[in-house]
């Protein structure tokens, strides 16, 4: 019931779920095994189950290890056996499966869907917006699920366990993270639609060289510029329009810097725009003043549908750094 | 058309590294050219006006710099030669994944070892070993973190094995006793010729370190 419905129905297959998980959990007690010093009847009954755990955790959007510790435990000891380790399959295979089985199975399961698509995200994420747009360029269908962090949601901790950051693209089960590496991804995958990075291979090393300039030196000085104060704030807007400025001159003539098209520096850079308002009111100033051509070019971005749906209305963007700022008492 | 490939780089880079060994491994001639970073060639200024750094790779004139960027580069143009990168879109992204994870955290941290002291040093050393440790995790059972092969993230990480010895004395700690499976698959790396060719004597990098930290005026 957990991969095949959604909603209440599939919230409370969950929760019982979770319960008969329990109730073996007591059962088993403090033995190492059901059968006690030793695999027994009841371990080889239960075992293959946990091959299928993470398509029940992925489908309903919870953690059984955080949930059953214990059980967890006793499923480990389990797969040192040769026995069990030879013979339970690789869960992300078991997922891919159900997904193959939910396309092909009775008209009453959810919509066929060929590709499974989840994007972790959070509405004020310029990097959670460069894949809203990339997906959206590209028309891939996906689900979309805004994440608390101050209270990351389990299956996040999973997917991205290294940092516990989003953006982090699901793609059938398995997690893509960093948000310049699910654009790459996304365009290898699905790269009839759209292309954004070019094939030749020495414009693909200029296109990544400056993804990298505006990760490393834009977006870095854009967003110290919100933890400071003062001079030293002063001084970091100053080399924020500096590298504005560098970035104008590499655009030049151009009406996106894929060329003709919006392509993979566009979409890294234009998340940024929908905070300029937050930046000119707080910095009392006007980017249309210093950097006129960087500003028509971001104006250009959002005429397409791909990028205005997926920026934020910047007066949100600016309340966000506000509440922000006070949480972290500067001012 | 002959292809003319021109490295700018410094022996002790660990990210002009990375660039040496791809060429190296795909048996790619080019002309290596020593930068002396305290007085860059007009070249290289011309070559790399953003950031002024070494490694830049120039091919047939054209500049592609920053040392993943270059890897990538160089794995797409002479792609049938011991391939870097994986076929598939997501081991690819996996690899990219841990190339950025050593870019963010093994040379940051492993500089704050040597350019640090007391308990600020003690706390960057435990980061450090953390991080390695996660690496061993990733690494596994595999002989290379490209599989049955030296990949990307291989490429990306071995660099730095020549710098450990210098890590270990600034910082007073055995790598090997922390992490005895990766410093396995360094050595196992080490067999390959583009890498022993490439990784500079460790005791040079040590020495090279004292005196960059006396003119940066550490200690």
């Amino acid at each position: 019931k957990i991969w095949t419905t959604k909603g209440d129905e599939q919230k409370s297959a969950t929760e019982e779920f979770i319960g008969y998980l329990k109730t073996l959990e007591a059962e088993l007690g403090d033995k190492p095994y059901f059968g006690g010093e030793k695999l027994g009847y009841v371990d080889v009954t239960m075992i293959p189950f946990y091959s299928w755990f993470h398509a029940y955790e992925v489908s309903g959007n919870f953690s059984i290890e955080s949930n059953c510790p214990k059980l967890m435990a006793w499923a480990k000891r389990c797969m040192q056996h040769e026995s069990v380790s030879k013979t339970l399959p690789d869960p992300k295979k078991v997922y891919e499966f159900i997904l193959q089985l939910k396309k092909e199975g009775a008209p009453q399961q959810r919509a066929s869907m060929a590709e499974e698509v989840i994007l972790l995200d959070s509405w004020v994420s310029p990097f959670g917006m460069r894949a809203r747009i990339a997906l959206a360029e590209k028309g891939i269908k996906h689900e979309h699920r805004e994440e608390d962090l101050g209270n990351k949601s389990d299956l996040l901790l999973k997917m991205n366990s290294i940092h516990k950051t989003i953006p982090v693209l699901i793609h059938n089960g398995k997690p893509v993270c960093e948000s310049n590496n699910i654009v790459q991804y996304l365009d290898e995958v699905w790269h009839d639609k759209s292309p954004l990075l070019p094939s030749d291979p020495y414009l693909k090393g200029q296109a990544r060289f400056w993804a990298d300039f505006v990760d490393r030196k834009v977006f870095d000085a854009g967003r110290k510029v919100w933890v400071t104060k003062g001079e030293e704030q002063k001084s970091l807007m100053e080399e924020f329009i500096g590298h504005l400025k560098t970035l104008e001159a590499e655009l030049g003539d151009e009406p996106y810097f894929g060329g003709e098209k919006m392509g993979y520096v566009d979409v890294t850079m234009v998340p940024i725009y929908s905070w300029f308002h937050a930046y000119e009111v707080s910095g009392n100033f006007s980017f249309e003043s210093h950097c006129p051509k960087l500003v028509a070019w971001a104006k250009r971005c959002m005429q397409h549908d791909s990028v205005s749906k997926a920026l934020p209305d910047p007066e949100k963007v600016y309340e966000y750094v506000l509440q922000l700022r006070k949480r972290l008492g500067i001012e | 058309m002959a292809n003319e490939l021109i490295l700018l780089d410094t022996w002790v880079s660990p990210f002009g590294m990375r660039v040496r060994i791809a060429l190296r491994e795909k048996g790619i001639k080019f002309e290596y050219k020593e930068e002396d970073l305290t007085n860059k060639s007009d070249l290289l200024l011309k070559m790399n006006p953003i950031h002024k750094k070494i490694p830049v790779l120039i091919h047939n004139g054209k500049p592609v710099r920053e040392s993943g960027i270059i890897v990538q580069y160089v794995d797409e143009v002479w792609h049938d030669k011991a391939p870097l990168l994986p076929s598939e879109p997501y081991p690819r992204a996996q690899a990219r994944f841990w190339a950025d994870f050593v870019d963010k955290k093994i040379y940051d941290t492993g500089r704050k070892i040597w350019t640090t002291k007391g308990d600020e040093q003690k706390s960057a050393t435990e980061e450090f070993i953390g991080y390695l440790k996660t690496l061993e995790a990733e690494l596994g059972a595999k002989p290379y973190f490209g599989g049955e092969k030296l990949g990307y993230v291989d490429v990306t990480m071995i660099p730095f094995y020549s710098w450990f010895h210098a890590y270990e004395v600034s910082g007073n700690f055995s790598i090997e006793s922390n992490c005895p499976k990766l410093m396995a698959w360094a050595k196992r790396c080490m067999q390959h010729e583009s890498v022993s060719k490439t990784l500079p004597d460790p005791k040079k990098v040590y020495e090279f370190i004292l005196q960059l930290k006396k003119r940066l005026g550490i200690e």
